[in-house]
């Protein structure tokens, strides 16, 4: 982390207590937007006098600076604010969390709007519970007449924090959207926190997420801290993004060879279509053409939006999406060669622990076995008869019970069935606690009035 | 779905005493293997014989096989719904039933047929041999070593034996089998209970097995023609719910080797037509007939699986000719003996030979065989050009033998 | 001959199922605590339904599905996830009526069996010739009654959005009668900020003509016992009627101003006598929001009794679908809707009118599919003709 010239702060003396909480929010020449997150902070639930805000102006050329020392003063909370010159997001936060006193570090987003509810959710769910990273939901907010990218935009954003909504989802490095989340300032410390070299939007999420998992910090939704994101990501955008996806994850899996097998990245020589294959070939080996077809594309692609093509429309994006990703990883690796030597790699380490569970004797059991023992993976069966595996995967969180209970209804439950009802039917005894479903929820068929026209 | 040339080991799994590994698999290239829960068919298990190791196949593999292939039904019927109470009507006292066994020179098979049958599980029952003409007393001797009561039918024929049968038999359900078919232990007291489960039945037929899968002709038989079976499912037979053609297609009904009926419908519809027997005792389509005629006039008819009987097929290809030559001529007669009852309107008949038998079971199988060898499907075709004339001949002799036999006729 | 409709719980299947003299076949709807999850039908022998047999049906049929759902019950997993953690929103039930006092009063006693959950109850009353509804309306002191003197089904259910106190807005029509779980079944899928529209299962009240009997058959309401999501990754905006029906469906108030009103060129009232429910679903799936159909969300339905009733409404039907095709087509610049077309006719109309006229079995009746296909013939043009005369008489007032 750089020194910054003579840092300047503005800091009303108002409160004198240590703060509980303390929300950190980068931003880069959007003044308009933070001034819309500070409006929205200043009507928060949570006691004024028991957190603060940190706002880490970086490299802003525009007005954000002056406004933020404005708005300073008609803020109930304290509001500290940090200038630095351009050194991404990651170090932004950095600097910011070097700021900021409390013992909890929010980390906001500054097109992010939160609701009243949004620091008193952040501060519920780590007041009195052991170290855990908390992920809040950030509901897109995409006003007037919607394009297809946009509508596909909103709807990948809110399928991502249903996934993660979910009970039972096991949480991975991508999990940790930095723009709505929180931790303990000990964890942030001790980890180092966000790796500055990392430059690419979105790289710097991953890499924090990776160390946290390793670290075997657990991850947990707070569904309660909401905010509206006013994302305005356009289509180009959305493709430079995806560049620097590409790149981001070459430098994780330099940094991290065993999280290899779950990136993208291992997915070099398994085209979805020839198409996809040409275009990974043209990434690498001719970039400059596959730039210019790439751009013909876009114009292409605005054509088919006008006469409102969706399917074609989605296809093209999707051929797009995978050219600048591969763009990226060929921008970062160099050769496919290069990428072929990273793949391979060290010896991956030994992937994780898995043990084997017997659902025979019970599900609680099961799940109190897990959240016991936290595994990489798990072999589970019934009296032997294998059921399923849930594996190792790499980037991913150890399992816990939860993780069973979801895996049998939806993945596993089709083999768990069968398995079930042989051993049902061989007279196996099983644990009283599967008993509901092996014989029904009422005791006895009785007379039932029929319905009668 | 084997190959007809290749020999599958026949075997039955009843999943409540547990999974056992499979044996005897020396010289066999599959298996199959009918799974019953409580007595219920669920499915048949087939299991290729290369996981086999040493003429065996470990109980862990036959255990996969159950999961893989029969999982979702088990699935079902264990975990869909609670399983159910039973009903006060299963409790009520097991009715008693008369066996009848028609055969003619064929005291092995007899014998073996006779050994399931005094294995039976129900309290009260007995057996009635009924020996058609055989040409020697071995079919006597057979009997009386079984300690089985037997009755010699001097008229030729199948339908006259079981009309004999009927009239020899002491109790009010009648229950029938064939010399070549081996009864399962539980076969009267699945047949009791269909009887008196549902109010008003007249007639349970049941599921037939192969019992061995040892020749190509059985093998093509049981896989290729469709067998003797009408599948897993338990079916609730009425006029009301059947169209026209359903009720035509009396052959789905069930079969001779594994039927059984209360008395009084005999008394109503009347009993098996001799006219049907067309020489032969294994051929015919008397039971078909009968069968059509307790649906056509009202009664329901229960198809109960559970009812389970194993069935020796004829292992020579010739027979396999035969049968189906049979098949054709028998079926044939069987309508026309629908139009002389007039238990469905003629033109429908007529529109039914047409485009059902003819049509829809003949000519789109010798134009597309899928498996089942064209010589034999337009050998059955031929049989049915010619069954009015077979048909005829066949009513004639019934008049002669009706005429020179003791004027006897079925019922009491 | 008529049908009986049974409603039955898979997991209290009763002992015996008697009394059905009159009819020669049974329509049972199979519930697994309270969630509809089938249907079967079976033969009445002598006025029973043979338990036995259904039970073994039901096995048959939906053993493994039920199966399933008795497994993740167990497990405590449920579909839909709630993912806003900001609870369920308030709902208003509107039933828009016109001149059929009898059908209302039905429908509202239906209502009133509705768990109490805080809804509104709300009855618009459409250009009406007599005061009848007002009087059965009066018998309920719960519900509020409103008059829409302007002519069409659109109309009402535009003004019903208006009126509504609440988020939701859960539509009736005047001849259904909702299932006491219905709005029970509703309001979970609103958790998800995209879902903008619930449709749910609709079942026949009775199944005692001929007409009803085809109606159910050709046409039916449902669309199957699974729950679906439909948004415009997963069904092009053509293709919305995959979506249920408007006899049966919940709107978020917040869609007036994501999409706009319902348009009043379009349904009951006007010329082309329905549609608007499927434009209205057209649009929002373009708008990019979500429609949820939910077979929890139980309604019965009493279908036209006579023939020509029936004829007619297959004639609508198919003026409607056209109608909403074209509004879609010239005011949205849909071109899905083309292919759509085609794709219905060379798909679904033609085979079944070819099977019709060869008079194979089970074939639709031909007076059905003419009227049908007439419809679609009239729709293009009764769409503009009616937009034509509003604009007039919007410019006539100004």
């Amino acid at each position: 982390m750089t020194a910054a010239p003579a840092p300047r702060t503005a800091s009303p003396s108002r409160a004198t207590t240590t703060p509980d909480l303390s929300v950190v929010i980068p931003t880069h020449n959007r003044a308009a937007s933070v001034r819309r997150t500070l409006e929205a902070l200043a009507q928060q639930t949570y006691p004024a006098a028991h957190w603060e805000v940190v706002v880490v102006a970086d490299g802003c050329a525009d007005e954000t600076v002056a406004m933020l020392h404005a708005t300073a003063s008609a803020l109930p909370v304290r509001l500290r604010v940090h200038e630095q010159d351009g050194q991404g997001a990651g170090a932004a936060r950095n600097a910011g969390a070097a700021l900021a006193s409390g013992a909890t570090l929010v980390f906001l987003d500054d097109d992010m709007q939160p609701a009243p509810g949004f620091v008193a959710a952040h501060a519920a769910i780590h007041a009195g519970r052991p170290e855990q990273v908390a992920l809040g939901p950030s509901w897109p907010v995409l006003p007037g007449r919607l394009d297809f990218f946009r509508i596909m935009l909103r709807a990948w954003w809110l399928d991502f924090f249903g996934a993660l909504a979910q009970p039972g989802y096991r949480h991975t490095f991508r999990s940790l959207a930095a723009g709505n989340c929180s931790l303990p300032a000990a964890v942030f410390a001790r980890l180092g926190g966000f790796d500055p070299a990392i430059r690419s939007s979105g790289g710097e999420d991953w890499e924090f997420g990776v160390r946290l998992i390793k670290a075997d910090v657990p991850f947990a939704f707070a569904a309660k801290a909401q905010a509206q994101h006013h994302d305005e990501t356009h289509l180009r955008r959305s493709l430079q993004r995806r560049r620097q996806e590409g790149q981001a994850e070459v430098v994780i899996g330099r940094r991290y060879p065993d999280l290899c097998p779950g990136l993208d990245l291992a997915r070099i020589d398994t085209p979805p279509s020839r198409l996809d294959r040409r275009l990974r070939q043209l990434a690498f080996a001719a970039p400059a053409t596959g730039d210019a077809l790439a751009r013909l594309s876009l114009a292409l692609l605005d054509e088919l939006e006008r006469r409102r093509l969706r399917r074609p429309w989605r296809v093209l994006y999707g051929h797009l999406r995978d050219y600048w990703y591969w763009r990226g990883v060929a921008d970062e690796v160099g050769s496919r060669a290069a990428l072929a030597a990273l793949l391979q790699g060290p010896a991956p380490a030994d992937a994780g622990r898995e043990i084997d569970v017997d659902l025979g004797a019970g599900l609680e059991a099961a799940e109190q076995r897990l959240d016991r023992e936290r595994p990489a993976g798990v072999r589970l069966h019934v009296a032997g008869q294998p059921v399923g595996h849930l594996p190792a995967e790499p980037g991913a969180e150890p399992l816990r019970g939860v993780h069973l209970r979801s895996a049998l209804a939806t993945t596993l439950a089709d083999r768990f069935l069968r398995v079930l009802a042989v051993q049902a039917a061989t007279g196996a005894s099983l644990s009283a606690s599967w008993q509901p479903i092996l014989s029904g929820a009422s005791p006895s068929a009785g007379r039932q009035p029929v319905r009668s026209a | 779905m084997t190959r007809a040339h290749v020999a599958v080991r026949i075997g039955e799994l009843e999943l409540s005493e547990g999974i056992r590994p499979l044996e005897g698999l020396d010289g066999y290239r599959s298996a199959a293997l009918l799974v019953r829960w409580q007595g219920q068919p669920i499915g048949w298990v087939r299991i290729p014989g290369d996981v086999a190791e040493a003429g065996r196949i470990s109980a862990e593999r036959v255990r996969e096989a159950v999961t893989d292939q029969l999982g979702r039904d088990l699935a079902g019927r264990l975990l869909g719904i609670p399983v159910s109470v039973a009903s006060p009507r299963e409790q009520a006292p097991a009715p008693a039933i008369s066996v009848v066994v028609c055969t003619r020179d064929r005291p092995d098979q007899l014998r073996g047929c006779l050994a399931a049958l005094l294995a039976q599980d129900h309290p009260s029952y007995d057996v009635l041999v009924v020996d058609n003409a055989s040409t020697s007393s071995a079919t006597a001797r057979v009997a009386a070593a079984a300690g089985v009561r037997c009755v010699r039918e001097e008229r030729p024929g199948l339908d006259w034996a079981r009309n004999r049968g009927i009239a020899e038999a002491h109790h009010d359900i009648i229950a029938f089998t064939d010399d070549d078919a081996r009864p399962d232990r539980a076969w009267l007291r699945a047949i009791a209970a269909a009887f008196t489960a549902t109010t008003d039945v007249m007639a349970v037929t049941g599921l037939v097995a192969p019992a061995e899968l040892e020749t190509a002709a059985q093998a093509r038989f049981e896989l290729e023609y469709g067998g003797m079976g009408h599948g897993l499912q338990r079916r609730l037979i009425h006029r009301s719910a059947l169209s026209t053609v359903g009720l035509l297609w009396a052959s789905g009904f069930g079969v001779g080797a594994n039927m059984a009926f209360r008395r009084e419908v005999f008394r109503r519809v009347g009993p098996f037509d001799p006219a049907l027997d067309l020489g032969t005792p294994a051929a015919g389509c008397g039971d078909v007939e009968l069968l059509h005629r307790v649906v056509a006039a009202g009664g329901t008819l229960v198809y109960e699986p559970r009812a389970l009987v194993w069935h020796q097929h004829r292992p020579a290809a010739a027979d396999l000719d035969a049968l189906v030559w049979h098949n054709g001529t028998g079926f044939g007669a069987y309508l026309l003996t629908c139009v002389r009852n007039r238990t469905v309107n003629r033109l429908a008949i007529l529109h039914f030979f047409i485009r059902q038998w003819l049509g829809w079971w003949l000519l789109r199988r010798l134009l597309r065989p899928a498996g089942f060898p064209r010589h034999l499907v337009g050998r059955e075709l031929l049989g049915a050009l010619v069954s009015p004339f077979a048909y005829r001949a066949a009513q004639a002799r019934a008049r002669q033998i009706a005429k020179a036999g003791a004027p006897q006729r079925g019922g009491r | 001959m008529a049908t009986a409709i049974l409603d039955l719980d898979v997991e209290r299947l009763p002992e015996a199922i008697e009394g059905l003299d009159r009819y020669a076949t049974a329509l049972a709807l199979l519930r697994l605590q309270g969630t509809p999850c089938g249907q079967l039908r079976r033969p009445v022998v002598d006025g029973r339904v043979d338990v036995a047999q259904l039970r073994d049906e039901v096995i048959a049929a939906f053993g493994w599905s039920l199966a399933r759902r008795r497994l993740q019950r167990q497990l405590g997993w449920e579909a839909p996830p709630s993912a806003a953690a900001g609870g369920l929103p308030s709902v208003t039930v509107a039933v828009c009526t016109r001149d059929r006092p009898l059908a209302l009063a039905h429908c509202l006693e239906a209502l009133e069996r509705l768990p109490d959950d805080g809804q509104e109850l709300l009855v618009i009353d459409n250009c009406p010739s007599r005061p009848d509804s007002r009087h059965v309306v009066a018998r309920h002191p719960r519900v509020r009654y409103v008059v829409e003197p302007r002519l069409g089904l659109d109309c009402a259910r535009n003004r019903a959005l208006q009126e509504a106190r609440h988020d939701v807005v859960a539509f009736a029509d005047d001849d259904t009668a909702p299932d006491p779980g219905w709005l029970r079944g509703l309001r979970p899928n609103f958790a998800d900020p995209l879902v903008m529209c619930v449709t749910g299962l609709t079942m026949p009240l009775e199944l005692e003509t001929d007409a009803q009997e085809w109606f159910e058959r050709y046409s039916p309401f449902g669309r199957g016992f699974e729950r679906l999501v439909l948004d415009s990754s997963n069904v092009g905006p053509a293709h919305a009627n995959r979506a249920g029906a408007g006899a049966n469906m919940a709107i978020r108030r917040t869609a007036l101003t994501a999409v706009g009103p319902f348009d009043e060129a379009l349904d009951a009232g006007t010329p082309t006598r329905s549609g608007g429910d499927t434009d209205y679903f057209m649009r929002l799936l373009a708008a990019g929001y979500r429609i949820v159909y939910d077979p929890a969300a139980l309604s019965w339905h009493r279908h036209r009794q006579t023939w020509a009733d029936l004829r007619s409404a297959q004639y609508g039907y198919g003026v409607g679908v056209y109608a909403a095709w074209t509004r879609n087509l010239i005011v949205e610049g849909e071109l899905g809707v083309l292919k759509a077309a085609l794709g219905w006719l060379r798909y679904v109309q033609l085979p079944t009118l070819l099977r019709s006229l060869l008079r194979r079995s089970g074939r639709t009746p031909l007076d059905l599919l003419l009227a049908e296909l007439r419809g679609c013939a009239m729709g293009p043009v009764a769409y503009l003709r009616t937009r034509a005369s509003l604009h007039g008489r919007a410019s006539s007032a100004v």
